[in-house]
């Protein structure tokens, strides 16, 4: 019985191709949205927190604190507290701290021959590689030679080195760097390899020179702008942020958190994962209303379809059809409209999700519980908004349908 | 094997209240050809939807094959037009976007007849009319006769015990209504029950008896030489 409703349904259906498909489309857009939606938001979630975790996910970074709390950039005026000395005593006095790398960032004009370039110079030690876990392209990183002696050495980031030097081997070349109307001359030791983006810009338009040649040489300082902290292990990272922050409270005298601030790579994580979360739910959201919108336009052409077809049901009542032969016809119809129509957008969503993953460069993740929620309410809209058509057919008086012109 | 008691119907139209049918009594036996006749207005299209199980009687109790069937629901008038009622209506009603062969399975799919064998009685009613060539046909493809003779395959295909038939010959023209009555008369030779409504009384001719409705009341119940 169910199957010969089914055929009684499809074939309706089949005779007025047009119309259901008109009908279909607000829960084909609705399931497509969805399916694309769920599946680019996580292709986009897994891509970033694979970059951050390639990042280390042992990282801590610490920043002088802004005069008040999180918010605006770290301003390069802040409060002078972090010396070379201070990064060593946090190594000592913090157990799960592996390492602890200085660094001091500004930036400057490199010039080479006749191209220049600005460039973001950070002055760090010979861990800042190994940590980072960035590796070279060619030639070596500062080494403890190069911080004992302050020598003028720079290593080049992959697209620094190709504006400068274009397909030039820059190994070995003297370039110029002004900084601060004041003009010194490095020797190119190393070029990193390519990068890409990183959290705080393109690493690859960085340069990097001995942290001591940065203090003595160009900002005359003897503070850092900031220390990169390694725990021991990824399970020590939180551990690691405890021992850092009572140390600096402690050795900073500084109960109100003011003169530093802590960001570990896990925090970054969980503000992207909730940031990406809440996006998809806000755009799922709005799949969901394009579904129920879908829903009425079912209804809508259900009724029609009931009304056009009164006499339809006055025969079929006349030669047996109970109420609930009439009702489930009906009903499949309309189930048969948002499954096909449910079918149809997970189709063109996956085809849209993969389009964008191309697009966005990340792997195509389609969640089976996507497709299941959205086809599932898809045929749940069907049901619901089938139902009162459904029962309007089925009530009709087999005389008055019969009448019914 | 027909019992109809006192019937009675009211109708609500509007704010007026119609007695359509005002206390009809008559009893019908098996194998009878019997007409019913009036002008319109007289009840008889509200006498057939009754008879037919397709209404409810206001008063008065109808019994068909033993059973009183003036007060029960819905669902089980719709069990009995399906197993015990074949209709054959003036506007043919076919279901047009099918098939004459699906049209005919139509009261054997309600009645859980399987597919393989509901094909076969509709085939084989099919070609007790004489349409075995137009089963792949649909009701737009075909002449107004041969509709109506598929309509009464369709009424036949499940064994009724009572062949209801309204003005079946209204939208034919002669020759073809001709041809009509003509199988409604082989049909009562072979021993169904037959009721038929008609304005017509050529039509009506072809009947045994004639139980002619006005206002809503018997006028005359006269049983007639058949002609044929």
């Amino acid at each position: 019985m169910f199957f010969e409703t089914l055929k009684i349904a499809v074939n309706s259906l089949k005779s007025n191709k047009l119309r259901t498909l008109l009908s279909m489309l607000g829960i084909i857009i609705g399931v497509g949205a969805v399916i694309a939606i769920v599946s680019i938001g996580s292709g986009a979630r897994e891509q970033i927190t694979s970059n951050i975790s390639n990042l280390g996910s042992n990282l801590i970074n610490i920043f002088p604190g802004t005069s008040r709390g999180w918010g605006g950039r770290i301003s390069a005026s802040s409060e002078n507290v972090f010396t070379l000395k201070l990064a060593d005593d946090i190594k000592k006095l913090c157990p799960s701290v592996k390492k602890v790398v200085p660094v001091a960032q500004g930036s400057g004009l490199l010039i080479a021959g006749d191209v220049n370039v600005q460039a973001n110079i950070v002055g760090t030690n010979a861990d800042y590689q190994e940590v980072n876990n960035y590796n070279l392209y060619q030639g070596q990183f500062i080494n403890s030679d190069d911080l004992e002696s302050n020598l003028n050495v720079i290593v080049l980031g992959s697209q620094l080195a190709k504006d400068l030097f274009n397909s030039e081997n820059p190994l070995g070349k003297k370039i110029k760097l002004n900084y601060k109307d004041k003009n010194y001359l490095f020797t190119v030791i190393g070029v990193m390899e390519e990068k890409g983006g990183g959290l705080t810009g393109d690493l690859d338009d960085r340069s990097y020179i001995p942290i001591t040649t940065y203090m003595k040489k160009l900002s005359n300082s003897r503070y850092v702008s900031s220390y990169l902290a390694q725990a021991n292990s990824s399970q020590e990272a939180s551990s690691a942020l405890g021992e850092i922050e009572y140390f600096l409270i402690k050795n900073l005298d500084d109960q109100d958190k003011e003169k530093f601030r802590l960001l570990s790579m896990d925090q970054i994580l969980d503000t992207v994962n909730s940031v990406t979360a809440s996006l998809s739910l806000m755009l799922g959201g709005i799949a969901a209303i394009s579904l129920l919108v879908g829903g009425i336009g079912i209804m809508n052409i259900m009724l029609v379809s009931v009304t056009e077809r009164t006499r339809e049901i006055g025969i079929r009542k006349a030669l047996g059809a109970k109420r609930k032969n009439i009702m489930s016809q009906f009903l499949i119809e309309a189930l048969s409209l948002s499954g096909l129509g449910g079918i149809i957008g997970i189709i063109l969503g996956w085809l849209g999700a993969y389009f964008i993953a191309q697009l966005g460069k990340w792997s195509l993740v389609i969640s089976l519980s996507s497709v299941l929620l959205a086809f599932g309410f898809a045929v749940a809209i069907g049901l619901f908004f089938g139902l009162y058509p459904a029962m309007k057919a089925a009530k009709m008086d087999p005389v008055e349908a019969l009448s019914y012109e | 094997m027909l019992e109809i008691k006192k019937i009675t119907k009211v109708y609500k139209m509007g704010e007026v209240l119609v007695n359509a049918l005002r206390g009809v009594s008559f009893h019908i036996n098996k194998g009878q050809f019997v007409a019913i006749m009036g002008p319109s207005g007289s009840g008889k299209s509200t006498l057939m939807h009754i008879i037919g199980c397709l209404d409810h009687p206001t008063e008065g109790i109808f019994i068909m094959d033993g059973e009183d069937i003036s007060k029960v629901n819905d669902n089980k008038l719709a069990e009995i037009r399906n197993k015990k009622i074949g209709f054959v209506f003036q506007q043919f009603n076919l279901l047009a976007r099918t098939t004459i062969l699906y049209n005919v399975e139509v009261p054997l799919i309600y009645a859980g007849v399987n597919s393989k064998k509901r094909k076969k009685l509709a085939e084989q009613a099919l070609e007790n009319v004489g349409l075995s060539n137009r089963l792949k046909h649909r009701p737009n493809e075909i002449s107004g006769g041969e509709i109506q003779r598929a309509a009464i395959a369709r009424a036949l295909v499940n064994n009724p015990l009572i062949i209801l038939a309204d003005e079946p010959t209204g939208n034919l023209d002669s020759k073809n209504g001709e041809e009509i009555m003509k199988i409604f008369n082989k049909l009562h030779q072979e021993g169904h029950t037959i009721i038929m409504v008609t304005h017509e009384l050529e039509v009506a001719k072809y009947a045994q008896r004639i139980i002619h409705l006005h206002d809503g009341l018997i006028e005359k119940d006269e049983v007639i030489e058949n002609v044929f």
